[in-house]
């Protein structure tokens, strides 16, 4: 075109229209920036993929052997063509021990240079260094993130099998940690792919050493395939390559595995007999030891006897000693009991004696008396006598008794008071007369005897008197001696009653030290007696326990020779069984857990990118058309003067496609830019909230930068084309005269009288309108409504993925907690858990479940699932709801059938009454009818009642969980303590835990929604500004005729904004109807086959996008108002153009 | 005395990038109530400056207009709309009715904005549309529809009524009709009329004619015997 005065008349047009320049422009960039940003985004994921698994090795083949692999496996596949690296390895899978034990893939770490071409896998290190010695590890950056392992802390590890030992393949079991990795193996952060230990699904891998397991064969061999290399990974050139290695390994395989069958039946073969020779000797050493216990038994047998026999001797000889000793204390308990007799008959007789003493004294006494008065009496009598003359005169003789005054007196006293012994007088009165012989006066008369008291006879007396008193005085005398002697005897006879009494205190003393020592003595014998019977009694259990141990051990011992020897029967009958070896040869998608999810993701993005920018690229040609129209209806003088003048039709159309075509690339071009950039960066981003990637390589994409701008460009020419085709057939001569204007029409509401009179005048003209410029108002309508769909799909969006988690876990998942532990525990463990959970007062009910991981088969598709096997099927329902999602009509389990989760029915085309096919770890496929499908947003579930297992599966359900309910969840952190202290349990989740996660998860995912909504909004903004803008334009002429006939400000808006209110009304409602359209492709498309996005959009979401729509009308008619406003009322005269 | 319409040394100027062109260059004349007055002169003269000014679409930069004792020029934005939509009737060249509304309604337009307006109906009838009130415009001719713009004006009861070329799109007989019907307006209801036109031939049936050129007003000249319509050949 050159300088041409067509172009300089383009360049000055658009100068003097720049708005509607700048409307196609921005419409364009808007369109073509979401456009071509969005459809990128996947590309640029799988190339970020891609660029990471490249720099990173990651395999590109795996084989894992039923026999394990060998040096020669890894040479052979070396020597394939194309084989850049092979890499052996080892892994197992382990519980980590922990607050919250978990489930890890061990790997083995290659000791070999990180630039070998033999390193596969390499892990990219986060944080921390590679590992330096064996003890060291490599953690999953889970470890980190989900259980707060960080760089330094040790990893201790557990096998996950009960009956085996972590020991038998790694030689050590726990780790220190030195550094954070995340692995091109593991690319999604949630999924570690499925074990057949413990709940069945890994939560996080470690790297270990290579050193560390004790395997003299490789468990895995990873393979690096150039010709796959080469290409783009999730491409279908990829697939083919990574195929074509594959078949390359299967063919391997069919030689390989004869040798290495061969080598393991020899290894296998030494190994027996090296096992036989030690089971020999064992048994030997067995014998050996058998017969040496009996030894033992036998002798302590001997010894028992013994020692019973030396009791019974003991026995008998302390009865003996006893009694004799017994005997001998009676007897001299009855010396003892004589003495005292004695010692009381002495003293009996002392006192006697003593008493006799006394008498004595007495007698003594009274003697002396009577010899005091005897001596008195002498006295008295002596003087009585001397009285007595000793004659008279008259008688020489003496005196005659009668002339004696008071003799008889005296004689009588004589008489009485000398007695002898016995008290007969002794007749000393007689004494004192004596018959004196006088002559006879009477001579002759015979003498005349005379009484008289002579001299002599005086002297008689006296002399008798003497001697008595002499006699007397000796009595007493004697009296005396005899009662000194008696005082003597008895003085002696006490001595001796003392002496005795001493003697025999001192030997009943010594007589009852004697009891007491015998008692001692007697009781000690008694308690050594007993004490030896104790021991014997001792001797005699100890025995019977020896000998039943014995016989334990024996028979023990004896089976597990014959265990041992029937294992090596067994392993004999094994080897002469051993069949070849066969190799699972996996590529990326089926061996590692989610690279696939990656390229699905990205494939979903695709889907996505195929509807949503597709529709902002339509609602923008629209835009581009309308404008375009009015463009060149306004021009029509100018098209018919260039006519006139001689130009060309596509000279003219040169111009607008000129206008059109620079504002849609310059548009488009800007959109590419921005859009290339944000798009992938924010989508992609908002994904690796779940995956574990590097950052996303976002370049320009030339190729689909062509494409949308060739694809704008056709839009905005094709319609500026159109637009201007209806001018150009026209005359010139016609097209210079104004062109008629369009007609106005009575509608279809007038036929309606009783309607149409209810309107107000301005309402009338309102509708006229509305149906008069059917065009614009379509297109506005159509505007209108995709940016409300866009909206309404964005917020729709949103809901789905708000409702996962309100659905699946407040309404769906009403259990509190979710308790896993070992089913195969010994019955104790498992006692213990049932116990605490009966006891436990926090806990309010709860119901015991299998959970077992299975992949559910299809022939197109493989996905993994929960069976859940509730002991108790009639309670499920308290703790999960089974519910048909429309209807919330319960959905039953049956005896035989099984009840799945509504996504997996979808994904593998289920109905009920169709069959399921299930695959368990081992590879063996079941069939089970489908009674039902029930409501469920995340991950696949299949209900089974126990009836209904036993019937599929043929055995019986191990029960390995429990699903809690809790009186009050405020208490779930004490409770899911106090359960993980028990021995056998493996897990213990809280709800609400897993409920938060998806609540994050899910929160970031909705910076995708956020993009849209904001994207939506935008283009809802300038698709409104523009048609507002265009139908301003076009009225120009009317607003000012109006303004001149005195319309207010106000009522010219509102003359103008009431078609606009009613446009986009239209348009919203039109949106909404739109959007629930939109959003259910969008949610079924962009959905990941683990989850099911809710299908149902919140009141408040139409609101809110209906709202926006409003509002963002109401802020474009809220800038019109100023243009309105500069409207000049001289438009008005000017002739009709 | 002053006239009904008056306007004192008027001046319009605009500004076209470095230049100012006066459009309206000290615009003298008056008009009498009841008048019937005719602006003529060549393009460019000014007349279609002064008739925006007399209708209150567009401001003086200098000077006064006097309507019916009022001082335009004085009014704001807010007084202009209030002058145009009670006091002024405008009769435009291409009678700018509203395409989507019926003769009647197009009248209505006018008039449901105006304290007392004329029934719609009525006018109609007067205009001569008694018939054809529920057609649209397009189904109308033009010389019709300029009789519904007319009737849309005069619904108002304004004390003005300005008509800018009313027959420059008309042809003969139909413009003498519409002419016709603006003097017999004029006439009978006392309503001041001024038409702009560049059509001289339409002098003689004027009171009053204001001649313009460059600007300014070239004469004013009063008729004392207006020629009735019918007689006027052009």
């Amino acid at each position: 075109m050159g300088r041409s005065p067509l172009v300089k008349d383009a360049l000055r047009e658009i100068r003097k229209t720049l708005s509607r320049f700048l409307a196609i422009f921005s419409i364009m960039a808007l369109g073509v920036g979401f456009f071509a940003g969005v459809q990128a985004t996947g590309r640029d994921m799988r190339l970020t993929a891609d660029d990471y698994f490249d720099r990173h090795r990651l395999m590109d083949g795996h084989i894992l052997s039923t026999m394990g692999l060998s040096d020669g496996d890894v040479e052979a596949v070396r020597s394939i063509p194309g084989v850049s690296g092979v890499m052996p390895a080892h892994f197992t899978d382990a519980v980590v021990l922990s607050q919250d034990n978990f489930l890890v893939r061990v790997h083995s770490l290659a000791q070999l240079p990180e630039d070998s071409s033999d390193f596969l896998n390499l892990p990219r290190l986060v944080e921390g260094r590679m590992p330096q010695s064996a003890g060291e590890c490599l953690a999953d950056m889970n470890f980190q993130e989900l259980y707060g392992f960080s760089i330094g802390r040790t990893v201790t590890l557990a096998s996950g099998k009960s009956g085996e030992d972590l020991g038998d393949v790694l030689a050590r079991d726990s780790f220190q940690i030195v550094g954070m990795v995340e692995s091109p193996m593991y690319p999604d952060m949630t999924k570690r792919g499925s074990t057949s230990i413990g709940n069945g699904s890994l939560d996080a891998f470690l790297l270990v050493p290579e050193e560390n397991f004790t395997a003299d064969y490789y468990t895995d061999l990873y393979v690096a395939y150039d010709p796959a290399r080469e290409q783009a990974a999730y491409s279908p050139e990829y697939e083919e390559a990574a195929d074509q290695l594959l078949r390359e390994l299967e063919e391997l395989e069919k030689l390989r595995a004869p040798a290495r069958l061969e080598e393991v039946r020899k290894e296998a073969e030494a190994e027996i007999s090296k096992a036989q020779a030690e089971l020999d000797d064992g048994v030997r050493e067995m014998d050996e030891k058998l017969a040496e216990a009996a030894q033992k038994i036998a002798d302590a047998q001997q010894k028992l006897a013994d020692g019973e026999a030396e009791y019974d001797e003991g026995l008998a000889e302390f009865l003996e000693q006893t009694q004799e000793a017994e005997q001998e204390l009676a007897d001299a308990r009855a010396q003892l009991d004589d003495g005292y007799q004695q010692l009381r008959e002495a003293r009996e007789e002392l006192e006697y004696a003593q008493k006799q003493l006394e008498r004595g004294k007495a007698a003594l006494r009274e003697g002396e008396a009577s010899y005091a008065l005897l001596e008195d009496n002498l006295v008295l009598m002596r003087d009585m006598l001397g009285k007595i003359p000793d004659s008279v005169p008259g008688f020489d003789a003496g005196v005659p008794a009668d002339q004696i005054p008071g003799l008889a007196e005296l004689t009588s006293a004589l008489d009485q008071n000398f007695v002898d012994e016995s008290g007969e007088s002794l007749g000393f009165g007689q004494l004192l007369v004596e018959n004196v012989e006088l002559p006879n006066p009477v001579p002759g008369g015979e003498p005349v005897m005379i009484p008289c008291v002579t001299p002599s006879s005086k002297a008689a007396v006296l002399g008798a008197l003497e001697e008595y008193r002499q006699q007397a005085a000796a009595r007493l005398e004697e009296a005396r001696a005899e009662i000194a002697a008696g005082e003597e005897d008895l003085a002696w006879g006490q001595e001796q009653f003392r002496e005795n009494r001493r003697l025999l205190e001192k030997a009943k003393a010594e007589y009852e030290d004697g009891l007491a020592e015998f008692e001692e003595e007697k009781a000690k014998g008694r308690q050594e007696l007993d004490d030896a019977w104790q021991k014997i009694l001792d001797g005699r259990t100890e025995l019977a326990d020896g000998q039943a141990e014995y016989e334990e051990k024996k028979a023990e011992a004896q089976q597990e020779v014959a265990d041992a020897q029937q294992k090596l029967d067994d392993a004999r009958q094994e080897l002469e069984e051993l069949e070849l070896p066969e190799w699972y040869v996996q590529g990326r998608e089926d061996w590692l857990p989610a690279y696939g999810n990656f390229g699905d993701d990205a494939r979903r993005i695709d889907n996505v990118a195929s509807v949503f920018p597709v529709f902002f690229l339509g609602v923008a040609a629209l835009v581009c058309l309308t404008t375009m129209t009015r463009m060149v209806e306004e021009q029509r003088v100018q098209i018919g003067t260039a006519k006139a003048l001689g130009y060309g039709g596509g000279a003219i159309a040169a111009k607008y496609l000129f206008y059109a075509l620079s504002a849609s690339l310059l548009g488009s071009l800007l959109g590419l830019t921005v859009g290339f950039r944000l798009f992938p960066t924010v989508i992609y981003n908002a994904y690796c909230i779940l995956y574990d990637m590097p950052p996303v390589i976002a370049p320009f994409h030339l190729a689909t930068g062509f494409w949308a701008c060739a694809a704008a460009a056709l839009c905005s020419g094709a319609v500026t084309l159109s637009a201007c085709w209806n001018e150009l057939r026209e005359s010139p001569a016609r097209l210079m005269r104004p062109k008629a204007p369009k007609a106005g029409r009575r509608v279809l509401l007038e036929r309606l009288p009783w309607l149409w009179n209810r309107f107000t005048f301005i309402q009338k003209v309102t509708i006229r309108n509305l149906f008069r410029y059917k065009k614009r108002v379509l297109m506005t309508v159509l505007g209108i409504a995709g940016c409300t769909a866009l909206m309404l799909t964005g917020f729709g969006l949103n809901d789905a993925i708000t409702d996962i988690v309100r659905n699946q876990y407040v309404d769906i998942f009403r259990y509190d907690m979710l308790v896993i532990y070992d089913g195969d525990a010994p019955s104790a463990g498992l006692r213990a858990i049932s116990r605490t959970l009966s006891e436990e007062p926090s806990i309010r009910t709860a119901l015991r479940q299998t959970m077992e991981t299975m992949t559910a088969v299809s022939p197109q598709k493989q996905l993994d699932v929960t069976i859940t096997v509730p002991e108790d099927p009639a309670s499920l329902e308290e703790f999960i709801t089974l519910r048909d999602r429309v209807t919330h009509a319960p959905v039953a389990m049956d005896a035989s059938g099984a009840v799945v989760t509504e996504k997996l029915a979808t994904l593998l085309d289920l109905s009920p009454g169709d069959e399921l096919t299930l695959r368990d770890s081992d590879g063996a496929s079941f069939t089970l009818p489908v009674s039902g499908i029930t409501e469920n947003y995340a991950s696949h579930f299949v209900y089974l009642s126990p009836t209904a297992y036993r019937q599929a599966f043929g055995k019986e359900p191990v029960y390995n969980s429990c699903l809690i309910s809790l009186t009050d969840p405020s208490v779930e952190n004490a409770v899911a303590e106090e359960l993980m202290a028990l021995e056998d349990v493996l897990a213990v989740t809280p709800t609400s835990t897993i409920k938060a996660e998806f609540g994050n998860i899910s929160d970031n995912f909705k910076i995708v929604v956020v993009v849209l909504i904001a994207s939506a909004g935008l283009l809802a903004f300038v698709v409104l500004y523009n048609l507002t803008n265009i139908n301003i334009t076009e009225r120009t002429r009317e607003i000012a005729t109006l303004k001149v006939l005195g319309f207010y400000d106000g009522e010219v808006s509102a003359y103008i904004y009431r078609e606009n209110t009613a446009l986009t009304l239209l348009g919203a409602a039109a949106g909404l109807l739109l959007g629930v359209a939109l959003t259910r492709f969008v949610v079924v498309t962009a959905e990941i086959d683990d989850i099911m996005f809710g299908r149902s959009i919140y009141p408040l979401s139409y609101a809110i996008a209906a709202a926006l729509t409003l509002v963002f009308s109401a802020l474009v008619n809220l800038a019109m108002v100023f243009r309105l406003r500069r409207i000049n009322m001289v438009e008005s005269l000017k002739s009709v153009d | 005395m002053s006239g009904f319409v008056e306007l004192r040394g008027v001046r319009k100027e605009y500004h076209m990038g470095e230049t100012v062109i006066a459009a309206a260059d000290g615009v003298d004349f008056q008009i009498e109530k009841g008048e019937f007055a005719v602006i003529v002169g060549p393009s460019g003269a000014g007349k279609t400056t002064v008739l925006n000014l007399l209708g209150g679409m567009d401001t003086c930069d200098q000077g006064q207009i006097l309507v019916d004792g009022n001082d335009i020029s004085r009014y704001n934005r807010k007084e202009l709309i209030g002058y145009r939509r009670y006091d002024v009737g405008f009769v435009f060249q291409f009678y700018n009715l509203v395409q989507n509304l019926t003769a009647r309604e197009n009248v209505e337009l006018a008039a449901q904005i105006c304290r007392d307006p004329l029934d719609a109906g009525q006018v109609l009838t007067q205009v001569g549309l008694g018939e054809r009130m529920n057609n649209f415009p397009a189904q109308l001719s033009g010389g019709e529809q300029q009789r519904v713009a007319i009737a849309r004006a005069l619904a108002k009861r304004p004390k003005l009524l300005l008509c800018d070329e009313p027959t420059g799109a008309l042809d003969y007989n139909t413009g003498k009709s519409i002419l016709k019907l603006l003097q017999d307006t004029c006439r009978t209801q006392g309503v001041t009329v001024i038409v702009v036109t560049h059509n001289l031939a339409i002098t003689p049936m004027a009171d009053r004619v204001i001649s313009m050129r460059n600007s300014r007003v070239a004469s004013s000249t009063v008729n004392a015997s207006p020629t009735p319509v019918e007689d006027i050949e052009w």
